[in-house]
C-alpha cells in the first residue's frame, strides 16, 4: 500500500483489504472508516454455530465415550492376558442416536472467513482480531477446544464498541478463559471445598488479568496483589457435568470461594461473594495504567510498533474521560492524522493475510485446509504460544521461513484459482490505485495466471499495511 | 550483512546447483575453505518456555524437606529415577539424558536463575534472552546474537549465519548478526521462476522482504536433499514436533557449511494444574525433550563431539504443589548443558535447601547461581569469547558475574 492514497490506509490499516464485490474504492476514505464505528461484529454470523456451552457439552460427551471405551478395551486386554472370558466391548460407533458433533476450531475459522466475504466494512472484524489477541485463549488446553470460537462470538464480538469494563468482564469470566488460565481449578484454601480437598489457589488468571488485560507489567502491583486477586477469583469455575442443564457455562461456586475481605492495590473489598470480582474489575478498568495499556496495545496493533506518543496519550485520555468507551477511543485513532501518514511498515500476520486473500479471491483458499495453512505459516489458529498472544512488532512475521512458506502457499493458491480469478481484473477493480508500478508490471508480465496470482498475493502492498 | 548482501547472481547460482541434484548446496556467502586445525564448535540453545519445574526434573530427594513439599506428586515411578549423586535423582522420563550423564556428556545446574525476581513469563523470558542485568528496558537484541557477532573474527568459529528453528526469531537470536529461520514445511515448494520474479520485485520495493525470502529459499534448498516433505507438519516447538525438529536441526548444523549457532523453542512447561511430573503432562513433555536430544545426537553424527547444547528456562516453579496439583510461577530452577564437547557427569549446585525459612519469599527454590555465569563460561570456553567482551557487550554490566570454568572439554 502507499500512503499517498488514503484508500490504502482505509482498506489495509483499518480493514481486511479490498472489497470482495470487485468495485474500485471511491469517495472519502476517512469518513468511510469512521462510519464503521458502531457497526455490528456479530451480524452475518452463521446462525447454526452452536453456543459455547452447547459445544462444550457435545465435546465432553464425545470425550467421555472415548475414555469409557478405552477403559473397556484395557480391561478386555487384561482379562485376555489372564486367560479369562472377555465380555463384549461396545463397538466404536454404536447404532441409535449419535451425540451431536461438536464444532471444531478449523470449522469456526472457515465460517468466519465466509462472513468476511459478505462484509464491505471490516473495521469491526479487525477489532475482533485485535481483542482476540488481547484476550488470548488457546486450544493448547483441550478443554478450550470447543470454546475458543464461541469465546470470540460471545465474549468479544458484541462488545468491541462497548465500555472496556463490559468487554473485560465478559472476557475473563467466559468458560474458555477460566479453563485456559486454570481458574476452574482454583479453590480458596479456607473455603469449605478447599479445606475438605486440601486444595488451594491457582494464581494464573489473576496474574494475567493484571499484567496483560488491565494494568500492564509496569502497572505497580505486587505478588501480594496477585495472591489477593486470585482469592477474589476463586470459585469462578465451569460446570462440567454433561447431564446438567448448565453444562459448559461459567458458574460461581461459593463453596470454593475464599471467604473474607481482600486487599488489592491498597483497597479493601468486602466479602460479598461473586460480586467481589465485579468490584475489583470496576477499579481495574478505571485505573489510569489500564487506559495507557489498552491504548498502547491498540496503537501497536493498528499503526506501528512505536506509535506516536501523542496519539497514544490522546487515546488514553479519551479512555479515561469516557470511562473506557472503546468506540470513542477507536474514533480518536481513526481520525488522527498520524494514522494516515505513518508509512505501511507492518507485515500482516498469517491470519490477517488469510482473510485478505479470501476476500480477494471470493472464497477461502483451500485446499490445503485454512487451519493447516496457518500452522505452516507459523500462526496456528486459536493457539498462540502464551497468554500474551502473538508478537506485534512490525517485522515480527518477516522471517526467512515465514516469507518463503507464504510464497510456497501462494503459489499453490494461484494454481487452484487460476481459472476462477483474473489477476488483471483485480488490479483494475478493487486494487485500482493501490499498487506500485513495479508490482503491476511484475504481475502483468507473469508467465501464467497462476503465477500472476501468486505474485499479486505476495506483493508488498498486500503483505504490509 | 552477508545475507542481505547476497547478490541475485549468487542466489541463482545456488538455485542452479539444486537443479543438478547436489544434495547439499553450498551457502554462497560462507567461505568454502575450513580451518584445517582445531575444533569447529557448534552451539545450540534450547529455550523451554513457560517455566520448567526444576525440582521435578533434577529432584533433590536427599533434601529432608523435599518429600513433604512434593507429597502430592508422590508416584511409584519415582522409584525408577536414576541417581545422579548423593542429593539428586533425574526424572525417570529422561532416559537418554541419564545415559549421557553416565557418559559424562551431561552437566546439570540446580538452583539457577536470571537476575529477575518477579514472576511474569514475559519479563522473565525477556531477561533470559536479552542477557541484560535488569528488566523494564526494551531489549533490542539477544545475547546469543551478540555472541555470534563477536565470534566472526575468532580463529575457529567460521562466519556463518545463526539458525532459528521457529517461525519468528526469538529475542535471544535477534540482533545485527544474520540469522536464518527454518520450521517444518507442510506443502510443496515454489518453482524457481516464480521465486526469482518475486525476488526482483522485492529488491526493487522492499529490501527486508527480499532478504527474508532469499534466506528462506536458501535454507529450503539445503534441505531438499535431507528433509522429506510431509503432508502435515507438526510445530517444532510442540511435544509432537520437537524431536523431528531437533533431527533436522542436527542435519543443518552438521553440514560443513551450515550454521554453527542455533536456537530452538519448546513450549508447554507452564504446569499450573495437573502437572503429572512422573506419569502425566510434564513427564510426556520431558520425554519429548529427551527424544529430541537423542535425535539431535544421531543426526549430528561425528559432529556431536564438537557440540554443546544449552537448555534454559525463564524461571522455576513454586517449591510446594499448589491447590490444583500443579505448581505456580517460581524462581530458582535448573539449566542443562549437554553434548560431546561438554565436560559432564556432574550436578553443579550450591544447594540452598528447601526449609521454609530459606525458600525465596517463603515459596520458591532460592537461586544460588546466576544463569549468566553458565552462559559466560560456555561462551568463553566453547566459542573463545574474551572475558572483557562477555562482561560488557554480550552480557552488559556483568563483570561481577564470574564465568564458570571447566564446562567444556579442552
Amino acid at each position: 500500500m502507499s500512503t499517498s492514497n488514503p484508500w490504502s490506509v482505509a482498506t489495509a490499516r483499518f480493514g481486511l483489504g479490498p472489497d470482495p464485490s470487485g468495485a474500485a474504492p471511491t469517495g472519502d476514505a476517512r469518513a468511510w472508516v469512521e462510519s464503521q464505528i458502531g457497526v455490528s461484529a456479530t451480524a452475518g454470523l452463521d446462525p447454526d454455530l452452536p453456543p459455547g456451552a452447547e459445544n462444550a457439552r457435545r465435546w465432553r460427551i464425545e470425550r467421555n465415550i472415548k475414555v469409557a471405551r478405552k477403559k473397556q478395551l484395557a480391561e478386555a486386554a487384561r482379562l485376555t492376558q489372564a486367560g479369562l472370558t472377555v465380555p463384549p466391548v461396545a463397538p466404536a460407533a454404536p447404532g441409535g442416536p449419535q451425540p451431536a458433533r461438536w464444532m471444531r476450531p478449523g470449522e469456526e475459522l472457515r465460517s468466519r472467513l465466509q462472513r468476511t466475504l459478505t462484509q464491505k466494512e471490516t473495521l469491526p472484524e479487525r477489532l475482533t482480531l485485535f481483542w482476540a489477541d488481547y484476550f488470548t485463549v488457546s486450544v493448547s488446553k483441550s478443554t478450550v477446544l470447543p470454546l475458543a470460537g464461541p469465546f470470540e462470538r460471545e465474549a468479544l464480538r458484541p462488545y468491541i464498541f462497548a465500555p472496556f469494563r463490559v468487554l473485560l468482564g465478559h472476557a475473563v469470566t467466559h468458560p474458555a478463559m477460566l479453563f485456559y488460565l486454570d481458574n476452574d481449578q482454583s479453590m480458596g484454601p479456607q473455603s469449605p471445598a478447599g479445606r475438605q480437598k486440601k486444595r488451594g489457589l491457582n494464581e494464573n488468571l489473576a496474574r494475567e488479568i493484571l499484567e496483560l488485560h488491565t494494568l500492564g507489567s509496569t502497572g505497580g502491583y505486587t505478588q501480594k496483589d496477585v495472591t489477593s486477586f486470585a482469592a477474589v477469583l476463586s470459585g469462578w469455575s465451569v460446570m462440567n457435568n454433561p447431564a446438567a442443564e448448565t453444562c459448559g457455562q461459567s458458574q460461581f461456586l461459593r463453596a470454593r470461594h475464599e471467604p473474607g475481605a481482600k486487599v488489592l492495590l491498597g483497597k479493601t473489598y468486602p466479602d460479598v461473594g461473586a460480586e467481589q470480582l465485579a468490584l475489583v474489575l470496576d477499579d481495574l478498568a478505571r485505573h489510569p495504567a489500564t487506559a495507557q495499556h489498552v491504548a498502547t496495545r491498540m496503537c501497536r496493533a493498528f499503526i506501528c510498533e512505536t506509535p506516536p506518543p501523542q496519539l497514544v496519550a490522546r487515546m488514553a485520555e479519551t479512555f479515561r474521560r469516557t470511562d473506557g468507551d472503546l468506540g470513542a477511543m477507536v474514533r480518536v485513532m481513526v481520525r488522527a492524522d498520524e494514522a494516515w501518514t505513518v508509512p505501511p511498515r507492518k507485515l500482516r500476520s498469517p491470519t490477517e493475510l488469510l482473510h485478505v486473500v479470501t476476500r480477494l479471491l471470493g472464497a477461502a483458499p483451500e485446499p490445503p485446509a485454512v487451519a493447516e495453512a496457518l500452522v505452516a505459516m507459523g500462526q496456528p489458529y486459536f493457539n498462540a504460544p502464551s497468554p500474551k498472544g502473538w508478537p506485534d512488532e512490525d517485522n515480527a512475521w518477516t522471517t526467512a521461513d515465514g516469507i518463503k512458506t507464504r510464497l510456497d502457499w501462494a503459489r499453490g493458491v494461484g494454481a487452484r484459482f487460476q481459472h476462477r480469478v483474473d489477476a488483471r481484473r483485480l488490479m483494475e477493480g478493487p486494487l485500482h490505485g493501490l499498487l506500485s508500478d513495479e508490482t503491476r508490471t511484475t504481475v502483468l508480465q507473469a508467465e501464467s495466471q497462476e503465477q500472476a496470482l501468486a505474485l499479486l498475493i505476495m506483493s508488498p502492498e498486500l503483505q504490509r499495511r | 550483512m552477508p545475507a542481505g548482501g547476497l547478490t541475485r547472481r549468487a542466489f541463482m547460482a545456488a538455485a542452479g546447483a539444486t537443479a543438478l541434484s547436489a544434495p547439499l548446496v553450498s551457502w554462497p556467502y560462507v567461505p568454502r575453505a575450513w580451518g584445517a586445525s582445531g575444533r569447529d564448535p557448534r552451539l545450540l540453545v534450547v529455550v523451554l518456555r513457560g517455566g520448567l519445574d526444576g525440582l521435578a526434573t533434577v529432584m533433590p530427594v536427599g533434601d529432608p524437606d523435599f518429600a513433604a513439599l512434593r507429597n502430592d506428586f508422590r508416584n511409584p515411578k519415582l522409584a525408577e529415577a536414576p541417581s545422579l549423586d548423593s542429593l539428586f535423582v533425574l526424572n525417570p522420563a529422561l532416559r537418554h539424558l541419564s545415559a549421557l550423564y553416565t557418559r559424562k556428556e551431561l552437566l546439570l545446574f540446580q538452583a539457577v536463575a536470571t537476575p529477575y525476581r518477579a514472576r511474569s513469563h514475559f519479563d522473565a523470558q525477556a531477561m533470559l534472552e536479552s542477557g541484560l542485568p535488569d528488566y523494564g528496558i526494551t531489549a533490542e537484541s539477544g545475547w546469543l546474537n551478540r555472541a555470534l557477532q563477536k565470534t566472526e573474527a575468532g580463529p575457529r568459529l567460521k562466519k556463518a549465519p545463526g539458525l532459528v528453528v521457529a517461525p519468528t526469531a526469538p529475542l535471544i537470536m535477534r540482533g545485527a548478526a544474520p540469522v536464518e529461520s527454518w520450521q517444518p514445511q507442510a506443502f510443496s515448494y515454489v518453482d524457481d521462476d516464480t521465486l526469482q520474479r518475486l525476488m526482483q520485485l522485492y529488491e526493487a520495493r522492499d529490501p527486508e522482504l527480499a532478504r527474508a525470502l532469499s534466506e528462506g529459499a536458501d535454507v529450503d534448498m539445503k534441505l531438499h536433499g535431507v528433509q522429506k516433505v510431509g503432508n502435515k507438519a507438526q510445530a517444532a516447538d510442540s511435544v509432537q514436533g520437537f524431536p523431528e525438529a531437533m533431527k533436522t536441526t542436527g542435519l543443518l548444523m552438521a553440514a560443513a557449511d551450515g550454521p554453527r549457532i542455533g536456537a530452538i523453542n519448546f513450549n508447554g512447561w507452564d504446569t499450573h494444574a495437573l502437572e503429572g511430573a512422573y506419569d502425566g503432562r510434564l513427564a510426556k513433555t520431558l520425554q519429548a525433550l529427551d527424544h529430541g536430544f537423542a535425535a539431535l545426537e544421531t543426526s549430528l553424527g561425528p559432529v556431536w563431539s564438537d557440540t554443546a547444547v544449552l537448555v534454559i528456562t525463564e524461571f522455576g516453579r513454586t517449591a510446594r504443589v499448589n491447590g490444583s496439583l500443579g505448581t505456580d510461577h517460581g524462581t530458582g530452577t535448573i539449566a542443562m548443558l549437554l553434548g560431546g564437547a561438554v565436560s559432564g557427569g556432574r550436578v553443579i549446585a550450591d544447594w540452598p535447601g528447601l526449609s521454609q525459612k530459606v525458600l525465596f519469599e517463603g515459596r520458591d527454590l532460592a537461586p544460588t547461581l546466576d544463569i549468566r555465569a553458565v552462559m559466560k563460561g560456555l561462551l568463553r570456553e566453547h566459542l573463545d569469547l574474551s572475558p572483557a567482551v562477555l562482561a560488557t557487550e554480550v552480557f552488559p554490566d556483568s563483570s561481577a558475574i564470574v564465568p564458570l570454568r571447566g564446562l567444556v572439554r579442552t
